[in-house]
């Protein structure tokens, strides 16, 4: 899958250049000087935002629910594995093995013994990344590394249609979409798979699949006209693939690595990862 | 149409808070405008917007700059601040940012983002220290004078106005209360910016302990500078643990602030929630920065 690596390459290598021991953005004329964290990162948002997607900012802000949200997005999800922790204020508190505390109602808790409890909790959330809105599988989330599907400027209306779809299936899965209407990002939805149920929801995903040819993220691997494939290595501050591999590039250009080897390694894993 | 472009512009859409801040801000804007040197009236005002005119943020000083851009600095905010606080109180109480706290009701959990609830988890380990200054606040603000506070006068609300004078916008928590707000707000403030000078200038994650340290004495510096040149003029009340411990409960509200309207690339949480652990660890055993 080295054409997908090179092709890549030839991204990164349009967004910026080299002028006298400096990195340039082509997109800006901003440049830094020599290697550090600082102009590592500075490289890495240059390459996410000009490359990854398509020249959309980064910076999102909280999104407002849509008022259209359908009834099947609105339904409650059961949650195994909480711990019996008390009571607030004559209220009901449970905790999750990560610390989390959340105070519910006696209606959400389904007791399963020996003070460990399972709790429904809602499917849709509203902005959980600023920007961004969530529903996981009637399943509950899906556990471990988990695959990217890229979804470029579905309207909502097509993202819930596939999540109706997608509720008919036995897997885990999860979607985000973003709430910004003030641009479109290649990157507008993702449906996060995990390996084993990743053939079967991806041909499912194609049916929904058409029309004109729109971009997708520049770090991903066109699947269909509007579907892209990511994959499931993630930025450890970020969680997100795209910045991963900008992170990589951004190395890679600042320390005159080879390009097209450095993203080659990242490349042949997407590409395994979904052929398993 | 009405062209907004080229000016500040406050619309009720632009207020998170929704309506009732919108009509907080244009009342305290209209009110405190009519002394020039505190606030600009606005230049057009309707319903659902209000157009302001346009100013310049006051500059914080670079990490480089020394002593005498951080005296010319201070002396602009004490300027500000005394100016702010000698306008007669209104008669309502200013509003606080309110930490997030465990354990958190789960229709909130369900609307507020992943990496504010982490932060929230992760900051349990201080939930008694955030009790104790919650408790202190109260106590702060029934013993000390009331006098009319901006509420959130951190650097970002702090701009140039004619005459190169500083003037403060973005009046919505604004109300009466004990003049140490003001100063805990613009201490978080601060340190936020100057966090974010360290981190702009090179400092990598592993450098972390030594930009809080060098942050921290600076901040203390300047604020001392304020200080100065505020008691010229006015009186204070509040002592340095105070000032500590309100600052702390500021920058955590501000940390969850920039969490929940900003993205990852522009906002460097792990720098400011060690620094928030870092102080309020630092409150809990004693140590107080000692400003006033």
């Amino acid at each position: 899958m080295r054409y997908l690596a090179a092709q890549w390459a030839d991204d990164v290598e349009r967004a910026v250049e080299y002028s006298g021991g400096s990195v340039v953005r082509v997109r800006s004329g901003e440049s830094v000087h020599g290697w550090s964290q600082t102009s590592r990162r500075a490289v890495r948002t240059w390459l996410y935002e000009d490359v990854h997607l398509r020249g959309a900012t980064g910076v999102a802000a909280l999104g407002v629910t849509p008022p259209e949200l359908p009834a099947h997005l609105r339904q409650d999800v059961m949650s195994p594995g909480w711990a019996e922790g008390g009571v607030v204020g004559g209220q009901r508190v449970i905790r999750n093995a990560a610390g989390l505390e959340l105070i519910v109602e006696e209606r959400r808790i389904q007791r399963s013994g020996a003070g460990q409890v399972d709790v429904l909790l809602p499917r849709f959330r509203a902005n959980v990344l600023p920007g961004w809105h969530s529903v996981t599988s009637l399943r509950g989330a899906p556990d471990g590394r988990l695959l990217r599907l890229y979804l470029s400027a579905w309207p909502l209306s097509q993202i819930f249609a596939l999540i109706e779809a997608l509720d008919q299936k036995p897997e885990s899965w999860a979607v985000k979409w973003s709430t910004d209407d003030a641009q479109v990002r290649p990157d507008s939805a993702v449906l996060y798979l995990t390996r084993p149920s990743a053939p079967e929801l991806l041909v499912l995903a194609d049916r929904f699949d058409g029309g004109a040819e729109r971009e997708v993220p520049g770090f991903s691997c066109r699947r269909g006209p509007t579907i892209a494939l990511g994959g499931s290595v993630a930025h450890p501050r970020s969680g997100s693939f795209g910045s991963l591999v900008a992170d990589n590039a951004a190395r890679a250009v600042l320390v005159g690595h080879d390009l097209r080897g450095e993203l080659g390694v990242l490349t042949d894993e997407l590409v395994e990862q979904w052929r398993a | 149409m009405f062209e907004v472009s080229g000016r500040e512009y406050v619309g009720l859409t632009h207020r998170l808070g929704g309506e009732d801040l919108f009509e907080l801000e244009r009342e305290t804007t209209f009110r405190l405008a009519q002394d020039p040197s505190v606030a600009l009236g606005p230049l057009w005002d309707s319903s659902d917007l209000m157009v302001l005119p346009k100013v310049e943020p006051l500059a914080v000083p670079g990490l480089a700059s020394g002593d005498v851009a951080d005296d010319e600095y201070a002396a602009h905010v004490a300027t500000l601040m005394v100016g702010v606080h000698r306008q007669p109180p209104p008669l309502h109480s200013m509003r606080s940012e309110q930490v997030l706290r465990l354990p958190i009701p789960i229709d909130r959990w369900a609307n507020t983002p992943e990496r504010v609830v982490e932060l929230v988890v992760q900051l349990r380990e201080h939930q008694g220290c955030v009790d104790e200054i919650t408790r202190l606040r109260l106590e702060v603000a029934r013993v000390q004078p009331q006098v009319t506070v901006h509420g959130d006068l951190k650097p970002d609300n702090i701009m140039i106005g004619p005459g190169a004078t500083a003037v403060g916008i973005d009046w919505e928590m604004s109300g009466s209360g004990p003049a140490v707000e003001d100063f805990a707000a613009f201490w978080a403030g601060l340190f936020v910016e100057m966090l974010a000078q360290s981190v702009a200038q090179g400092a990598g994650e592993d450098d972390l302990r030594e930009v809080a340290v060098g942050t921290e004495r600076r901040l203390e510096r300047m604020l001392q500078a304020v200080v100065s040149e505020y008691v010229r003029r006015m009186s204070v009340h509040f002592t340095p643990a105070d000032l500590h411990a309100l600052g702390l409960l500021r920058l955590m509200a501000r940390l969850e602030s920039m969490c929940r309207t900003r993205s990852a690339r522009s906002v460097d949480e792990l720098f400011l929630l060690r620094a928030v652990t870092h102080g309020l660890g630092s409150w809990k055993s004693g140590v107080s920065g000692g400003a006033t």
